[in-house]
């Protein structure tokens, strides 16, 4: 644009007539076409004048007259045009084409070029026409060279010049041109190199000095960041799980990253996923960790990078001993899950000698239980409570007692009843898949009868001698081999004061989906701690709804082979 | 025409994270920093819409500052530079700072949420056990409480104030011969729970109050282990000076929604047994949140002292605003 400007300048200035006028006005840049030939050098007053054009209505004439509006300082002049900045009153009010007028004493014109050339020549000025044509040749074909390199780039006005040298080797402005040349080659390369840090710069490509010297002065502000490598960061060390992370790096030394790496993968896992880091404004890498890789228990990272022509090379971190960003604890609350809580219930009743209420080794039992699987840190919590009554006594006086009354030789009572009501909690801790232990103390309350026939005595009623009360307190474990809900093989062993021991073994299965079934075999003296004796039970359930699995028990139990009896039991579980 | 365009270049290092209220400060080296008029931080909350500036100055020890005003969680997001040339990121992809918040804002923010920010509650409860008794004798409690709680949500999760009455007849002495003795207690209470973890709260409670024996006082506590609104375990106990102490261990299971069902084995010697410290009873109790702010509760126990196990049960009601 602004060349356009000078070039309308000088096409108005080769038009120029005898007076002054402005040609131009750009600001306060005031365009004349006075020159140095005409005496006007710089520092040289100009007076401005407005040309009214009036015609006189009498006599038709048309009147033409100068007025003085201000005056105008020479700032810089050529031959035919000098530039003049106008007084302050004048500023805004010179207008193109009004006159001008030299107000100081012209100057004596010197052409410095001529002198320039003279001296590069050696030669004198020129003396005698022909010289002076032909120099005034040399000068008009150089002054239009000139003209024609205005606003151009220096590689564009170093052709033009090398043409003019081409075609006029033995002009007596070659040894200035050539110096011109020098010059505009020495500015030309340093446009280049400007240019190119600028690209540089755009692509990502960074100049290492600059950025050198800026990573010495930040480390002055930030010690941390006065490190050997050539990223320095300052990610976060922790993140909220499931949430994306953006990392940025500031390079320090941009000659050793032309590339660079971030490795990430969840802790304690296989492998490392790889990210390309972009490289980003003045001196920056990033990269974006996927939500997917922001996982509970924090994540490893580390960075690699790689000079233009070099092999990667860790930075920050490495594979061996990566950097941690920890993941802040999910406190987020699992959805409802369900099969984990069961409500079971059980009754079964026991018969040892066969001869149901009329015999002295029968009772029953009663659970009722609450589970829940918490499966951590805990696998399932069970709190119960169940009863268990009946009579008990040894089994050879049972057996060898004619009149069936328990009375020994003696004729004395060697039976006694129990009632044993009691609380228990169950603990089931699941080291592996496949293996599950769970124990259970129990508590209650222990009412032994020793009265015969006396059914119920204890629990109520005004007579409650030979009645004992007391604490029963027992504990069962029991570890389970295979899955809960598959097969699966259960040994557990049990004690409870008053009572009586249990060993037992159960095997379960579903040989239908819909048909779970327990086979289990026992070894107890309960209800009182007598004669050990064996059971053999099955329990058959149906589970044709998904929450509630009724079961039917039939059990054999012996203490001796005269001493048997078969029974059996229910069983409901609710699971939720 | 050619001109040769100084730019500006910036480095710092960019924060990956910040603490909650603390303004963040970027600190920068500014090479050729009159190249241009004004180097500025663009930022906003991360996923809002309004861009903010902060200029960086430059500081009298040498570099340059910018700062962000305090921000809240989930962070701040920025770019330094204008959209025609950024020094760091840009606009369209701008550099997050993450605000974490601290754990127990985080509790309270999600706890505030499923409570849909209604902290405070009103609950009326009553529970009863009749133990029984070998001999025929009476021995049994009913018990009423009025409470009033607010939920601060922080470390001090809540504090309640109450009152309430207890009511019972327990045999005197072991045997058919035994009289009936009444035990009565009014009393007031105040309660704090503490939340020591996500899903660890303890709660401690001191009551006063009167007796058939004169003033009366208690205290009692319970841990539990879980969210008191989800599955848990909780264990505790209390003791009262003239009707004894209770302990107790509830499993609470929410896997039957909107029915949120607990399970109790309780000792206890309420209503202050003289015959035997060993009353046991197993209580199921369950609840069920019949709108966003009204909550029912009933309880069914079995349970015996001396002699055979005898039912027990209880109703109560909350309301929150």
């Amino acid at each position: 644009m602004r060349t356009f400007f000078l070039l309308a300048v000088l096409l108005l200035a080769r038009a120029a007539h005898a007076d002054p006028t402005v040609l131009a006005v750009k600001g306060d840049d005031v365009f004349v076409d006075l020159g140095a030939a005409d005496g006007a050098t710089a520092g040289a007053q100009l007076r401005l004048l407005h040309v009214v054009i009036a015609k006189d209505p009498t006599s038709g004439q048309t009147l033409r007259d100068r007025f003085e509006v201000g005056t105008l300082t020479v700032a810089r002049a050529g031959d035919h045009v000098l530039l003049a900045h106008p007084e302050d009153a004048l500023r805004g009010k010179v207008v193109v084409g009004d006159e001008i007028a030299l107000a100081s004493a012209p100057v004596a014109y010197v052409d410095p070029w001529q002198q320039r050339v003279a001296a590069a020549a050696g030669t004198p000025a020129p003396a005698t026409d022909d010289d002076a044509a032909r120099t005034v040749d040399e000068a008009d074909a150089a002054r239009a060279v000139w003209q024609q390199t205005l606003g151009l780039a220096p590689a564009e006005r170093i052709a033009k010049w090398e043409a003019y040298l081409s075609e006029r080797p033995q002009s007596p402005y070659a040894a200035a041109v050539k110096a011109e040349l020098v010059s505009l080659r020495a500015q030309a390369q340093q446009l280049d190199r400007a240019a190119t840090a600028r690209a540089a710069a755009a692509s990502g490509s960074l100049d290492d000095d600059r950025t050198h010297q800026l990573a010495l002065a930040l480390a002055d502000l930030i010690p941390s960041a006065a490190r050997t490598g050539p990223l320095v960061d300052a990610a976060p060390t922790t993140a909220l799980p499931g949430r994306p992370i953006t990392l940025a790096f500031a390079i320090v030394s941009p000659a050793r990253v032309a590339r660079a790496w971030l490795y990430v993968r969840p802790r304690g896992k296989a492998g490392f996923e790889k990210l390309e880091l972009a490289h980003d404004g003045d001196a920056y890498l990033r990269a974006t960790i996927p939500a997917s890789l922001v996982v509970a228990g924090g994540l490893e990272w580390f960075v690699e990078a790689a000079s233009a022509k070099g092999e990667p090379e860790a930075v920050i971190g490495d594979q061996r001993s990566p950097r941690v960003i920890d993941t802040l604890e999910d406190i987020s609350e699992a959805p409802i899950a369900s099969g984990r809580s069961r409500v079971a219930a059980r009754l079964e009743y026991v018969d040892f000698d066969g001869k149901l209420g009329g015999g002295h080794d029968q009772y029953y039992q009663a659970e009722f239980d609450f589970t829940y699987r918490f499966l951590q840190p805990v696998h399932a919590i069970r709190l119960g409570f169940g009863t268990l009554s009946g009579q008990g006594g040894p089994k050879d006086i049972i057996d060898a007692d004619p009149t069936g009354q328990c009375l020994d030789a003696s004729g004395t009572y060697s039976c006694r009843r129990v009632d044993f009501s009691y609380v228990y909690t169950e603990f089931e801790l699941r080291p592996s898949k496949w293996v599950g232990l769970m124990l259970r103390p129990q508590a209650g309350l222990l009412t032994t009868d020793t009265r015969p026939m006396s059914s119920g005595r204890c629990r109520g009623g005004a007579d409650t001698s030979d009645c004992d009360f007391g604490k029963g307190l027992g504990l069962r474990a029991r570890v389970r081999f295979g899955e809960e809900d598959g097969t699966n093989l259960v040994l557990g062993v049990g004690f409870t004061s008053g009572v009586g021991t249990l060993i037992e073994a159960d095997y379960q299965w579903a040989p239908r989906p819909v048909v779970p079934v327990t086979l289990a075999v026992q070894v107890t003296d309960q209800p009182v701690p007598e004669d050990f004796g064996v059971r053999i039970i099955g329990d058959v359930g149906w589970r044709g709804m998904s929450w509630v699995y009724p079961s039917v028990r039939v059990s054999y139990q012996a203490r001796d082979i005269d001493h048997a009896g078969i029974s059996g039991g229910l069983g409901l579980n609710f699971d939720w | 025409m050619n001109t040769l365009v100084v730019l500006a270049h910036l480095l710092h290092i960019p924060p990956g994270s910040a603490r909650p209220g603390e303004p963040i400060e970027l600190v920068a080296v500014i090479d050729a920093p009159a190249a241009e008029p004004a180097l500025v931080v663009h930022w906003r909350a991360i996923g809002g819409a309004i861009w903010r500036d902060a200029p960086f100055e430059r500081s009298s020890a040498g570099g340059w500052y910018a700062t962000i005003p305090a921000a809240s969680p989930p962070g701040v997001e920025y770019y330094i530079g204008e959209p025609d040339h950024a020094h760091f990121a840009s606009a369209a992809s701008p550099q997050q700072i993450t605000v974490e918040p601290e754990l127990i804002d985080r509790l309270e923010d999600q706890e505030r949420a499923r409570t849909r920010d209604l902290p405070d509650q009103v609950a009326l409860d009553l529970e009863g056990h009749d133990f029984g008794n070998r001999y025929g004798h009476s021995d049994y409690y009913a018990r009423a409480e009025l409470s009033w709680t607010h939920r601060f949500l922080r470390t001090l999760d809540a504090a309640s104030f109450g009152a309430g009455g207890i009511t019972g007849r327990t045999p005197s002495m072991d045997g058919a011969d035994a009289t009936i003795d009444p035990r009565d207690a009014r009393y007031g209470f105040a309660a704090a729970r503490l939340r020591l973890a996500p899903a660890i709260f303890v709660d401690a409670r001191a009551t006063v109050g009167v007796s058939q024996e004169g003033f009366m006082k208690g205290f009692g506590g319970s841990i539990t282990l879980g969210r008191p609104w989800r599955s848990n375990l909780s264990f505790g106990g209390e003791a009262l000076d003239a009707l004894g102490g209770s302990a107790f261990v509830r499993l609470q299971w929410d896997t039957a929604p909107p029915l949120l069902m607990g399970a109790s084995i309780v000792r206890t010697d309420l209503p202050g047994a003289l015959v035997s410290a060993d009353g046991l009873l197993l209580r199921y109790d369950v609840s069920y949140t019949v709108a966003a702010r009204f909550t029912i509760r009933g309880a069914l126990s079995y349970g015996a002292r001396d002699g055979s196990a005898h039912f027990g049960g209880g109703l109560g009601t909350a309301i929150a605003f």
